[in-house]
């Protein structure tokens, strides 16, 4: 049986990640602001807490998608903390409710710090390495809203190439098999294919509806 | 309510409950299932498309191919060049 850090000590593991975190939460709060306004960004920042997931449903609004378009982007995304909270659930403690209320402080880099490496994850690292992320990500937002105005159009600045410099370092993460490599080719490819003949979207959804028989197709 | 809040509020429930189901016990014997493998095949499609969409897009209406390519290849033979 492990034993668990202490909040602080994640705290302190985390703090690395303080101002990477804070300037992304400066662009995306710049960059959603002329499209969502300035409170929804703030709230959103608070609430889904998710980088990839915000940018990914931001992307869709800003080249015009509906709300169905964004919600489902950022869920796919979403979708990976599922089976993350498999993997964790075991290192937590308490009854249902309070292992669902731990389970909400689990994000990407957190994950990657709490793991042990033996499949076992210490939960004092989990909660003060995501705390840190938290502060600097939401401050990061309302910094990026108030500063908007200032900056003038995001991209006129070049602060819209955020969007695929943060994808790409996503998908270099991803791509450490070839399965993964071809998922990720795959999808590129059925998103040219479509994005000619489709609403703003659309492209992105049907790649992972469809697919090729790929990877998903043998899953 | 706008657009934008509805994304928000939707994203949020369904993030928390991603977030918070994952631990449960149950859930936990749920995921040997071929489920979550399924579902991990799905980001790396999703991010593929969303770097070719945010590189080549015009605006929502069509292709357009300019600096942004550019700047794509050399971030990807910079992110490769770093690999181990």
């Amino acid at each position: 049986m492990h034993e668990h850090s202490n909040v602080s000590a994640g705290v302190r593991a985390g703090l690395p990640l303080l101002l990477p975190t804070l300037a992304l939460g400066v662009s995306f709060g710049v960059l959603a602001r002329p499209v969502m306004g300035p409170a929804a960004p703030i709230a959103m920042s608070i609430l889904v807490f998710s980088g990839a997931a915000q940018f990914a449903a931001l992307s869709v609004l800003a080249a015009g998608g509906g709300a169905l378009a964004a919600i489902t982007a950022g869920m796919l995304l979403n979708a990976r903390w599922l089976p993350m909270g498999f993997a964790i659930g075991p290192s937590l403690r308490g009854g249902p409710l309070a292992r669902a209320a731990q389970g909400l402080t689990i994000v990407d880099a957190s994950f990657v710090i709490a793991s042990r490496g033996d499949g076992s994850f210490d939960r004092g690292l989990l909660m003060g390495a995501t705390a840190v992320q938290g502060v600097a990500w939401v401050s990061g937002t309302v910094i990026g809203v108030l500063a908007g105005p200032v900056l003038g159009d995001p991209s006129s600045l070049g602060l819209d190439a955020i969007f695929v410099a943060f994808y790409l370092a996503l998908l270099f993460e991803e791509a450490r098999h070839r399965r993964a490599i071809v998922a990720g080719l795959a999808g590129a490819a059925i998103a040219f294919a479509l994005m000619p003949f489709t609403p703003p979207g659309v492209p992105d959804h049907r790649r992972v509806a469809r697919g090729p028989r790929g990877p998903a197709g043998r899953a | 309510v706008t657009t934008a809040w509805v994304v928000v509020a939707v994203l949020f429930a369904g993030t928390a409950i991603m977030r918070a189901a994952g631990p449960s016990p149950s859930a936990g014997a749920a995921c040997r299932a071929a489920g979550p493998r399924r579902r991990a095949w799905s980001r790396p499609r999703c991010l593929g498309a969303l770097v070719v969409y945010e590189t080549v897009s015009a605006g929502g209406q069509g292709i357009e191919l300019d600096a942004r390519l550019v700047g794509l290849a050399a971030a990807g033979w910079r992110s490769s060049c770093a690999c181990p």
